[in-house]
């Protein structure tokens, strides 16, 4: 295959993993300031998108309905913090845990109850056209998927680096005591990383859309993959956990493409469980010690 | 496990609303296993349009009809935990199946265990051959076509043909089948994809057909599956003919591309019923019947619905109204007129319709056309 095949793999392989990217970010970002993996994460992506496709379906414009989906996921983040894991804070981390995979069941069947069951359709925001690079063939709405990633991991890393909040979230990623005993309002911050992990999910469930369609079962595909992207980046670096999660949407792109398509998962969640086993340190002789949070 | 009973009341109202005395008619249960939601929800929401569109105007006469539907969320799982508790309940005679081959092969496991009959849905050979005393198919099997797809292709002097397929029962039975008829009617299948039914991303695939230069595709996908396949195949500029399943085509289909012209061109293996106005007989009959009852264009599933219940009237009618007298009546069935096509069973052949009822079709704005 030539260098034009690579692109055409390579390029959409790389839209879908921006989508994966801004997960990840979510979990590790979610993950560092509440120690809990929020496998809601990818129902951000659904209702974002929902949310655009059902009321551009109503006649909002196209610019209302894409602040309103955001708002949404800002809100469902916030939500899901201050409703159903503030209570359960001082609980085992299982039960937290657990209860995101029960909030993430109940948003799945609310967004079934109010759009209905059918995947919705969004007409790309700039036309629905094809454009040529490099001799690869692309939607256009990929310009938007690819600008959105950029514009949020810029947002979501000059807030990080240059924001007394973004400091904040990251002393308490390093160390939550710490952070406390320095006055960080742990819980606020929180309510905060929620609502913008919410809100990067839904915004990038809306310029998705056009691409993939929306439906109300599609966030757990996400979580997934998101999911695998955060444990390739090691759950702890924002930046490392987007390269993973467009490393597996390259990766998906690219085996299904050079190896068979009805590989491609295999490959994905083979190379988890690689990962997972060198992690583990199943390879080297003498540590057999290593378990989930350590020994 | 979450299973929602949904109870239709379609049929008693539509009985008071055309003035039938329904409240002393005794009623007569039917269980229905349905994906209402899911990716096959599509597919099954028009299958009950078309059979609330017979209900409406045939219906059973002297009985009132009351259907008890559960939800099988497209998980096979789930569809054989509903037809287990529906075929419990003594007061349901009859069980529809409208899901698709991957459930209904589930819940064909374990048909006769419960003695009753079932009219299912789903395209898988193995559905209707070998026959389960207890199962009646109705749509034409793979096989049939597939031989009507190779037929055609031998007709145009295609030697190289590409198969994009689901890794469901559905997807794996067409590809079984192609490759098994590739070389007698002298074609190579240069492409063979395949997909998840909860795919979004076709592109790998159609970049590895392009490549392999096929003369014709042909996609088993279904549902949403359909609409990202075909949206990405018009998105990628290919040009190569393309060949559908009929169960492909639906109302979410045409709103999902941006309307029935974005399809023009597209061709599709679909049961005669799709092509309408050129029926003839009572076939076209009925199929008029359908497009008024439904104020629209019947699509492939409608006409499947409203056969089903042509189908139930055939038997019930010739029956004592017992699960035993129903299934004996539907194995009785020879040459029913159907929309799709004439409905036979036999002992060893419980898959209703065959090769006489396939076409290939292609849509010009919206509707079917004979593809030659």
């Amino acid at each position: 295959m030539d260098t034009t095949v690579f692109l055409q793999l390579l390029l959409p392989g790389f839209t879908t993993g921006c989508i994966y990217a801004l997960v990840a970010l979510g979990f590790v970002l979610c993950a560092n300031v509440s120690g809990v993996v929020n496998f809601a994460q990818g129902e951000f992506v659904m209702l974002g998108g929902m949310a655009a496709a059902w009321l551009i379906g109503l006649g909002v414009p196209f610019a209302v309905a894409i602040l309103a989906a955001t708002a949404l996921g800002a809100v469902a983040g916030a939500a899901q913090e201050v409703l159903t894991l503030a209570p359960v804070r001082r609980q085992p981390h299982f039960i937290q845990i657990t209860t995101t995979v029960g909030f993430a069941v109940v948003l799945r069947g609310v967004t079934l109850i109010v759009a209905g069951k059918d995947a919705l359709s969004v007409p790309g925001f700039s036309g629905d056209g094809v454009f040529f690079l490099f001799g690869a063939i692309l939607p256009v709405p990929s310009l938007w998927v690819w600008s959105a990633t950029v514009l949020l991991l810029v947002g979501t890393f000059g807030f990080l680096r240059y924001t007394s909040t973004g400091r904040a979230v990251r002393a308490c990623a390093i160390n939550l005591q710490a952070a406390r005993l320095m006055g960080v309002n742990a819980e606020r911050l929180r309510v905060i990383v929620f609502a913008v992990s919410g809100a990067t999910g839904a915004l990038a469930g809306v310029v998705i859309t056009p691409i993939v369609l929306a439906s109300w079962d599609a966030g757990l595909s996400y979580s997934t993959k998101g999911f695998i992207g955060a444990i390739i980046g090691g759950f702890r670096s924002p930046s490392a956990a987007v390269g993973a999660g467009l490393f597996i949407g390259l990766l998906e792109a690219l085996s299904a493409g050079y190896v068979s398509s009805g590989w491609k998962d295999f490959i994905v969640y083979g190379v988890l469980m690689a990962w997972l086993l060198l992690q583990g340190g199943v390879f080297l002789r003498g540590r057999v010690d290593a378990t989930v949070g350590g020994p | 496990m979450r299973l929602r009973l949904l109870s239709l009341c379609a049929a008693a109202v539509v009985g008071l609303a055309f003035g039938r005395a329904v409240a002393d008619e005794p009623e007569f249960a039917i269980g229905v296993v349905a994906s209402v939601t899911g990716p096959f929800a599509a597919p099954t929401k028009d299958t009950f349009d078309g059979f609330n569109a017979w209900m409406k105007l045939h219906g059973l006469p002297g009985r009132k009809i009351v259907l008890q539907t559960l939800d099988d969320e497209t998980n096979p799982v789930n569809a054989s935990n509903a037809f287990r508790k529906l075929a419990s309940d003594p007061k349901i005679s009859l069980i529809y199946l409208f899901i698709n081959s991957n459930s209904a092969m589930a819940a064909k496991s374990f048909a006769s265990e419960f003695k009753v009959p079932i009219i299912t849905g789903g395209g898988a050979d193995t559905l209707g051959v070998p026959a389960d005393p207890w199962m009646f198919k109705v749509a034409p099997s793979n096989r049939d076509y597939m031989i009507a797809l190779s037929e055609y292709i031998k007709r145009k002097g295609y030697t190289k043909i590409a198969h994009l397929y689901s890794t469901d029962t559905f997807g794996q039975y067409d590809h079984t089948n192609l490759e098994k008829l590739a070389p007698q009617y002298g074609y190579r299948l240069v492409a063979n994809e395949s997909f998840a039914i909860d795919d979004t991303s076709f592109n790998a695939q159609f970049t590895r057909i392009r490549v392999a230069q096929p003369e014709l595709i042909y996609s088993s996908a279904s549902a949403r599956a359909a609409i990202l396949s075909f949206k990405q195949y018009k998105q990628l500029g290919m040009t190569i003919p393309l060949v559908v399943p009929g169960a492909a085509i639906s109302k979410a289909f045409f709103d999902a591309i941006g309307g029935a012209a974005d399809a023009d061109g597209l061709m599709m293996m679909t049961q005669r019923g799709s092509l309408g106005a050129g029926l003839g007989g009572v076939s076209a009959k009925y199929y008029a019947e359908l497009a008024d009852g439904l104020g629209r264009t019947p699509v492939f599933f409608n006409v499947f619905g409203f056969d089903v219940g042509l189908i139930t009237a055939g038997a019930v009618e010739h029956s004592d109204g017992s699960r035993q007298g129903i299934r004996d009546a539907l194995e009785r069935l020879k040459d029913l007129p159907a929309i799709n096509g004439p409905v036979t069973y036999t002992p060893a052949d419980h898959t209703g319709q065959d090769a006489r009822s396939i076409a290939l079709g292609k849509l010009e704005h919206g509707k079917s056309v004979p593809a030659e």
